[in-house]
């Protein structure tokens, strides 16, 4: 066991764990956020999206370790009121079914708004395609993504 | 459990209980008190077991299906709304608590929610209201009819008075409920029939919404499963020297179905089942692969005595006997959410948090394994007496992270408990994703041979189905004098389950597809063929219009691209999708679009129909395209979502789903979209290549061999 120190949505936390403890775990069961979900354990679902120093990651696939030091956004830190512009777009074209990939979906969602403020649809196909959403909302997720994108994408 | 109302509370239950409210209401604040801060008890209005209004004016409604996505939540209390006259931004909403003596047996599958929900929210909502007029009546000596219910405030038709549904709980709790009340003309409804967003929907979007795997309580711990990755095979010795040196891990627990390893949180556990040295003994499954199952379902179908001669006298006026075999894999549910369930046994009551879809069965299982079998039988027979839940067992349902059938089973809720009770600690016991894929409750594999015969025009005179593997024939809708069906129900050791549409998703496909054959053969148009067979069927013919249509049925299509459809009734509900498509050897498939049509009748809440059809579609799809169970030396071959790929956003085709509109009571939305969507896409590939595809899901070397 050692400690690690990490910044998760602006607030400095300190945790001791195994060094391969992954940051998903380290969220969910150590800090008690469980806004980031699990689901596949190996990475190729995107449930557990992060924000890793502006990078979009599955927190699931990266450990504790190689987090040290650094800042996370997760789910909850995304906006205080969920008024950023993904999570507004969300809630007008009525994304969600079950919910529970739709943080994982949004997290990825704002990374690329951030990063291609006008994605075409081959930039949202290449970089959602990760988030995996067994209900089936991806025709309503495109929308939604255009929609934050024409208000503007960022906070 | 029922201790949190007050005596005079109790007088009054059994005061309403004998008005003859009859069963919907009768003692059904009971269960609801509990809820209820006991503080302010007395002053709440808790008219049945789906309402409760405080003096505060807070609204409550008690939802007692469960909220897995297909918007329950929303649509429920939106019938009690209508009825109560108020807006949904009114109301909070709350997953009922589970009591079968006030809701009865607590189930949410076969897309029945609605259905079953359309008179009894709607009564509650209308009982409270009218109990609400009376109580103002009362206070303002003036006759009902002079009160006016809107917007969550009685007025007095002149004007002069008015009070909240707060204002008037107390008072409404001692009026009588009424026997027989009016429900709204649809001409008067101002919500049924638009559409609400999600109530809580913010909920999902900023990681606040509670999902089985979220729940904690003080000292829990978390454990996870290993099963026997043979079907059916048990742990002969298990070494947890390795496990039990992971850090974090407290103890290994071997129980009915597995080794559980519990540990301070999931990622100790995870390696702590890692680390595990197990001899398994196999048991009697370790031969059996899908190759072997095929064989066995051939060799029934062969056997199926007594057919041949019936199947030859029933084909005597024909003039040309087709046949066809179909087949169909395994599919796994995949929900996101894991299996997951949390046990905390205490005080002589065992508490459980559970995201399922049979919460009355998480209460009974809860209760078998949790108290001795002598204790069981008795509060069993003494329940079954009095039609009571078990005491000592409290089930909380949570926010399900996807259904789709998997969690009518309650294998999970069984190993919560065991590994609670070993553990002598709160426990939340969460399946890997592995385990999740290996170890579910699949749709079964099944093989169909078809056989009809056919007139001179094409026409079938007969049909008849084998199903093998299968629970249910498809029922026959088209216009065929002779038709009907058999099935072979067959053991072959892989656990079996509903699975989305249950029975319609291989009926749909093997029906719509030996249909398009026999319109093939015929030298018809698929559209055409289908159509003059259906004057019987109303609905189904109108949806098929419309969808074709829509999707331009017979006009000029761009270079390469071809139309299939099919259509299928299930769930009191009627649907057509139509799919476009093209293939070839470089592009493979690209489904250019989808075209769906929806007759559920009575529509609620149109948005949620709609988001049904398309996540109907892309269930389907999946099943269609993508993925498949496949089993081999008795274990199922695939482990995650890398090997049983979900469908991306990327793969997924433009929907365009359509409602049409209608006045029949309503239907079911949920499972409906699925069914139709695999024969769609087949039928297109047969106009795309001339090839018949008989065997899901379809792969390029199916289409290019």
């Amino acid at each position: 066991m050692a400690r690690w120190s990490l910044t998760v949505n602006g607030k400095p936390y300190e945790v001791e764990a195994e060094a391969d403890m992954p940051l998903l775990w380290v969220l969910r069961d150590l800090l008690g956020l469980t806004g980031t979900k699990f689901s596949c354990g190996i990475g190729v679902c995107g449930a557990c999206n992060v924000h890793l120093g502006g990078e979009l990651v599955p927190s699931c696939s990266i450990s504790v370790s190689a987090v040290n030091g650094r800042k996370v956004v997760t789910i909850e830190g995304l906006s205080k009121e969920t008024t950023h512009p993904v999570q507004q777009a969300w809630l007008e074209e009525q994304v969600s079914q079950c919910g529970y990939c739709q943080p994982g979906q949004i997290m990825a969602a704002a990374a690329l708004l951030e990063k291609i403020p006008r994605p075409t649809d081959a930039d949202i196909n290449r970089v959602m395609a990760r988030t995996l959403c067994r209900c089936g909302s991806y025709p309503r997720i495109r929308k939604a993504i255009q929609r934050a994108a024409a208000l503007g994408g960022k906070p | 459990m029922n201790s949190d109302h007050s005596p005079a509370r109790r007088e009054f239950l059994v005061t309403t209980a004998a008005a003859g409210t009859g069963l919907l209401l009768a003692f059904s604040l009971a269960s609801c008190a509990r809820s209820a801060s006991s503080d302010r008890g007395s002053k709440d209005f808790q008219p049945n077991g789906w309402l409760r209004i405080t003096p505060d004016n807070r609204i409550t409604v008690f939802v007692d299906e469960a909220e897995m996505g297909q918007g329950v939540h929303t649509a429920l209390p939106q019938l009690l709304a209508e009825e109560l006259e108020v807006d949904l931004t009114m109301i909070e909403v709350e997953q009922a608590p589970v009591d079968n003596s006030v809701y009865g047996w607590q189930s949410t599958g076969g897309s029945t929610s609605i259905r079953e929900g359309w008179e009894r929210f709607r009564q509650a909502g209308a009982v409270a209201r009218e109990m609400l007029i009376a109580a103002a009546a009362q206070t303002w000596q003036t006759p009902a009819e002079a009160c006016v219910a809107r917007d969550g405030v009685i007025t007095h038709i002149a004007g002069e008075r008015r009070a909240t549904y707060g204002e008037l709980a107390a008072m409404a709790a001692q009026m009588p409920v009424p026997g027989n009340v009016r429900l709204k003309e649809p001409g008067d409804f101002r919500l049924i029939g638009k559409s609400q967003p999600r109530v809580r929907g913010e909920d999902a979007l900023n990681g606040s919404a509670r999902y089985g795997v979220d729940v904690d309580i003080p000292g829990l711990l978390v454990a996870t499963i290993v099963h026997c990755p043979v079907f059916g095979g048990r742990a002969r010795e298990i070494d947890s020297k390795k496990a039990l040196a992971v850090s974090g891990v407290r103890q290994v627990v071997e129980i009915d179905s597995g080794v559980a390893v519990v540990a301070d949180h999931f990622w100790a556990a995870a390696k702590g089942a890692g680390a595990l040295d197990i001899v398994w003994d196999f048991g009697a499954n370790a031969d059996i692969s899908s190759r072997t199952i095929r064989q066995l379902f051939s060799r029934h179908a062969d056997d199926f005595a007594g057919m041949e001669q019936e199947l030859a006298v029933a084909l005597a006026g024909a003039d040309r006997k087709i046949e066809a075999e179909y087949h169909l894999p395994y599919q796994a549910h995949a929900t996101p959410e894991p299996m997951c369930c949390t046990v905390h046994i205490h005080d002589g009551i065992c508490e459980v948090w559970s995201p399922s879809q049979k919460p009355s069965e998480v209460q009974a299982v809860a209760a078998r394994f949790s108290m001795s079998s002598a204790e069981y039988l008795l509060q069993r027979a003494k329940n079954k007496l009095l039609k009571h839940s078990f005491d000592s067992v409290r089930v909380h349902n949570t926010l399900l992270g996807g259904g789709f059938g998997r969690r009518l089973k309650s294998d999970f809720v069984m190993e919560a408990v065991q590994i609670a009770k070993a553990a002598e600690a709160p426990v939340k016991l969460i399946w890997s994703r592995e385990q999740d894929i290996q170890h579910g409750y699949y749709r079964p594999a099944s093989l169909h041979r078809m056989t009809a015969g056919v007139d001179e025009n094409g026409s079938p005179v007969m049909w008849h189905q084998l199903a093998v593997g299968a629970s249910d024939y498809g029922s026959p809708y088209y216009d065929i004098p002779v038709s009907g069906g058999s099935t072979v129900d067959v053991n072959t050791g892989v656990p079996t389950g509903p699975w989305r549409s249950v029975s319609h998703s291989w009926n749909a496909f093997v029906v719509e597809g030996f249909i398009d054959e026999l319109a093939a053969h015929a030298g018809e148009d698929p559209l055409a063929f289908r159509l003059r067979l259906l004057k019987r069927q109303p609905r189904l013919k109108a949806v098929a219009e419309m969808a074709a249509e829509k999707a331009g049925w017979g006009e000029a299509l761009p270079q390469g691209h071809h139309l299939g459809i099919a259509i299928h009734p299930g769930f009191g509900s009627y649907v057509a999708q139509v799919v476009e498509l093209s293939a070839d050897k470089t592009d493979g498939i690209r489904i250019h679009r989808i075209v769906s049509v929806i007759d559920c009748g009575r529509v609620v809440n149109p948005d949620t129909v709609l988001a049904q059809m398309e996540g109907g579609i892309l269930f389907g799809l999946t099943a269609t395209l993508t993925s498949a169970i496949t089993i081999r030396k008795g274990r199922v071959e695939q482990s995650n979502f890398h090997d049983f790929p979900i469908l991306r956003i990327d793969e997924t085709p433009p929907i365009e789903a359509y409602i049409m509109p209608g006045e029949e009571s309503p239907g079911g939305v949920g499972e409906p979209g699925v069914p139709p969507i695999a024969p769609a896409v087949v039928n297109a590939l047969y106009a795309a290549s001339g090839v018949r595809i008989r065997e899901l899901p379809v792969t390029m070397d199916k289409l290019f061999s």
